[in-house]
C-alpha cells in the first residue's frame, strides 16, 4: 500500500510561540504529531526534543530482522515489533526529556504530549500519551483511536462521569500522562489493518478545542483527500478564535499499482 | 491603586499596595509579586489596565495556569473581592479606588466565541495532585474513596480458531493484537491452497471484537462462505476459509 502524507500548523490567535512538532518520514510511513507545553519556549524544547528522540530510535531499529529484546523495557507480544518500536521510542523520549529537564531553571516541568503512526504489512501501529489524538475515517465514519490520558476519561472509566459531562469538565484539560514530567509514563498502544481509501487524522488539542468530531468527519468528507482539507480545518479553527496551537497531519492509503 | 493580599492556605502572607501598572506576578525574583514555590512558573501572569477603569489579569502561558475565583482564565478583567489563584496560592484583589471610579461587575462573557467553547490550557499535575484533584471530585458525586479504589468492571475478549481442514488441527488463541494468515513461514496460521496470499488475511483484535480482514492474494478469504474484501467482525462459531484451510472461529467474553 501506498501512504501520502500532509502536515499543516499554525501557531493560532491566542499564543506567540508555536510549541507544537510535526515528523512525517520521507516514505510517510512514520507520522508523529506532538504538543508541548511549559512557559517561556520550554514547550518547544520539551516537543523538539521528544520528536527527534523518537524519530531517531524507531529509524534506526526498524530495518533490523533480528528481534534484540535488550533494546526493550518490556517487549509485549500482543503487540507487532513496530508498535513495541514505537512504544520504547517513547520510553526513551520521556527520559531524554526528563534529563532535560533538570538542566536548567526554565526547562523545570516541561512536558510533551504524542500521537504517533507508523504503517506497514497492512497494519497501523499507534500509540499516544496525553490528548493529541488520532482519528480514523473510513467508509464515511470517523473513529477515535488514541486514548486521551486526562483526569476527564479516567472519570468516564471509573464510571464516575458520562461522555457528556466529560465534555464540559474542566478535567478535561488536567493531562494524566505526558512525556517529560515523570520518570514513568502510560502510553497507550493500539494496532489495526488498514485498507486502501482509509485516512488517518492526526491532530493536537487546538483543534478539538473548537470541533467536534462530526465536524471534523464533514470537513474532512468535503473534498478528495489533500493539502486543501488541512487549509479548511485550520481556516475554521482561526474564525473560532484558535485558543491554541493546532497542529494536523492526514494520511491517506492508496492499492499499489500492480500493472507493470 | 489596588491591593493584593497574598494567602497560602488562609495565611496572610504579605500585602502589596500598587499605584500603577504593569504588576508581574511569578516564581522569580523580577516580578512585583514573588511567589517562591515550584507550582508557580517564573513569570505567571500580569495585572494591566485596560480603558475605560477595568483591571485585567492575564495569564502568561503559565503551566498550571491562572484562576479568577475558581475558573481557568487567559485575560479576564478583575474586580474588587475577586480572589486571583496562583498555583497554590491566592491572591486577594482589593481595589482602592473610590466607589464611584470603579467599573461595575457584570457577569463576564467567556473568552473566544460566544457561546463557544471556554478559553483552555492544558495543565500537568503531579500524580498526588491528580489523585486528591479525583478523589475531590468523586467526593462531591457521593462517590467514597473505597468506591474509587475499585478497578471499573470490563469485559475482556478471548478469541481463538481451530483448525479442522487442511493443516494440523490445532487451537490457536487470539491474544495478539493482528494475527496473521497466510502462506508466508511468519504467518501465525499457516495455511495451503492456490493463490493464497502470502499474508492472506489478518485478524484484528479490537475493543468491540474481532475483525478479519483481506490482506492480498488473488484468493480472497471466505467467512460462512461469503468471500471478504475488505473485513467482517468475527462471531462465535464462524467458520473461516482460507485456500484449503478451514477453521472455526471460537469468542468467549469474561467480566473482570
Amino acid at each position: 500500500m501506498i501512504v501520502e502524507t500532509w502536515g499543516k500548523t499554525d501557531v493560532g490567535k491566542h499564543r506567540l510561540t508555536n510549541e507544537d512538532c510535526l515528523y512525517v518520514d520521507s516514505e510517510g510511513r512514520l507520522i508523529l504529531v506532538l504538543d508541548g507545553m511549559g512557559g517561556h519556549r520550554a514547550g518547544e524544547v520539551a516537543s523538539r526534543l521528544a520528536m527527534e528522540t523518537i524519530s531517531e530510535f524507531y529509524g534506526r531499529h526498524v530495518k533490523s530482522t533480528d528481534v534484540d529484546l535488550d533494546l526493550f523495557d518490556n517487549y509485549d507480544d500482543s503487540f507487532t515489533f513496530h508498535a513495541n518500536l514505537l512504544r520504547q521510542a517513547a520510553y526513551k523520549a520521556n527520559r531524554t526529556v526528563v534529563e532535560k529537564s533538570q538542566e536548567r531553571e526554565e526547562f523545570v516541568g516541561m512536558g510533551s504530549t504524542l500521537t504517533g503512526v507508523a504503517i506497514h504489512d497492512f497494519t497501523a501501529s499507534m500509540i499516544n500519551v496525553g490528548d493529541s489524538r488520532m482519528y480514523l475515517i473510513r467508509d464515511g465514519t470517523i473513529e477515535q483511536i488514541s486514548k486521551d490520558h486526562t483526569l476527564a476519561e479516567d472519570q468516564i472509566e471509573r464510571g464516575i462521569m458520562s461522555r457528556e459531562e466529560a465534555r464540559e469538565s474542566q478535567l478535561r484539560h488536567i493531562l494524566s500522562s505526558v512525556i517529560g514530567v515523570d520518570s514513568r509514563v502510560r502510553v497507550h498502544m493500539d494496532e489495526l489493518t488498514v485498507f486502501p481509501g482509509d485516512i488517518f487524522l492526526l491532530c493536537t488539542d487546538g483543534l478539538n478545542a473548537v470541533m467536534e468530531d462530526h465536524e471534523i468527519l464533514e470537513e474532512v468528507m468535503r473534498s478528495k483527500p489533500g493539502p486543501d482539507v488541512l487549509e479548511r480545518l485550520i481556516q475554521i479553527v482561526n474564525d473560532r478564535g484558535s485558543p491554541d496551537n493546532t497542529t494536523l497531519a492526514l494520511s491517506v492509503l492508496f492499492e499499489e499499482n500492480e500493472e507493470e | 491603586m489596588f491591593k493584593l493580599i497574598l494567602k497560602f492556605q488562609d495565611t496572610v502572607i504579605e500585602e502589596y499596595e500598587f499605584h500603577s501598572t504593569p504588576v508581574t506576578i511569578g516564581r522569580r525574583d523580577d516580578n512585583n509579586v514573588v511567589i517562591d514555590n515550584m507550582a508557580v512558573s517564573g513569570h505567571h501572569a500580569v495585572i494591566e489596565q485596560e480603558d475605560p477603569n477595568f483591571y485585567v489579569l492575564v495569564d502568561l502561558e503559565s503551566l498550571n495556569g491562572t484562576f479568577v475565583n475558581e475558573t481557568k482564565i487567559a485575560r479576564q478583567r478583575i474586580f474588587d473581592g475577586d480572589a486571583l489563584i496562583v498555583g497554590k496560592h491566592t491572591l486577594s484583589f482589593i481595589d482602592l479606588r473610590p466607589v464611584e471610579e470603579r467599573p461595575i461587575k457584570q457577569d463576564s462573557v467567556p473568552e473566544g466565541v460566544a457561546g463557544g467553547p471556554q478559553f483552555r490550557d492544558t495543565v500537568i499535575l503531579d500524580t498526588k495532585a491528580q489523585q486528591e484533584l479525583l478523589a475531590k471530585h468523586a467526593g462531591e458525586r457521593g462517590i467514597s474513596p473505597e468506591q474509587l479504589a475499585e478497578k471499573p468492571k470490563k469485559v475482556d475478549l478471548y478469541g481463538s480458531v481451530t483448525i479442522i481442514s487442511g493443516g494440523t488441527p490445532e487451537i490457536i488463541d487470539l491474544t495478539k493484537r493482528l494475527t496473521t494468515i497466510g502462506k508466508s513461514s511468519d504467518s501465525d496460521i499457516r495455511c495451503s491452497g492456490l493463490l493464497v496470499g502470502k499474508t492472506a488475511a489478518l485478524i484484528n483484535k479490537r475493543p468491540n471484537g474481532y475483525f478479519l480482514a483481506y490482506a492480498e492474494g488473488l484468493k480472497k478469504p471466505e467467512v460462512n462462505g461469503e468471500s471478504v474484501t475488505t473485513q467482517v467482525q468475527l462471531h462465535d462459531g464462524d467458520e473461516i476459509t482460507v485456500g484449503s484451510t478451514r477453521m472455526t472461529f471460537n469468542l468467549r467474553e469474561e467480566i473482570s
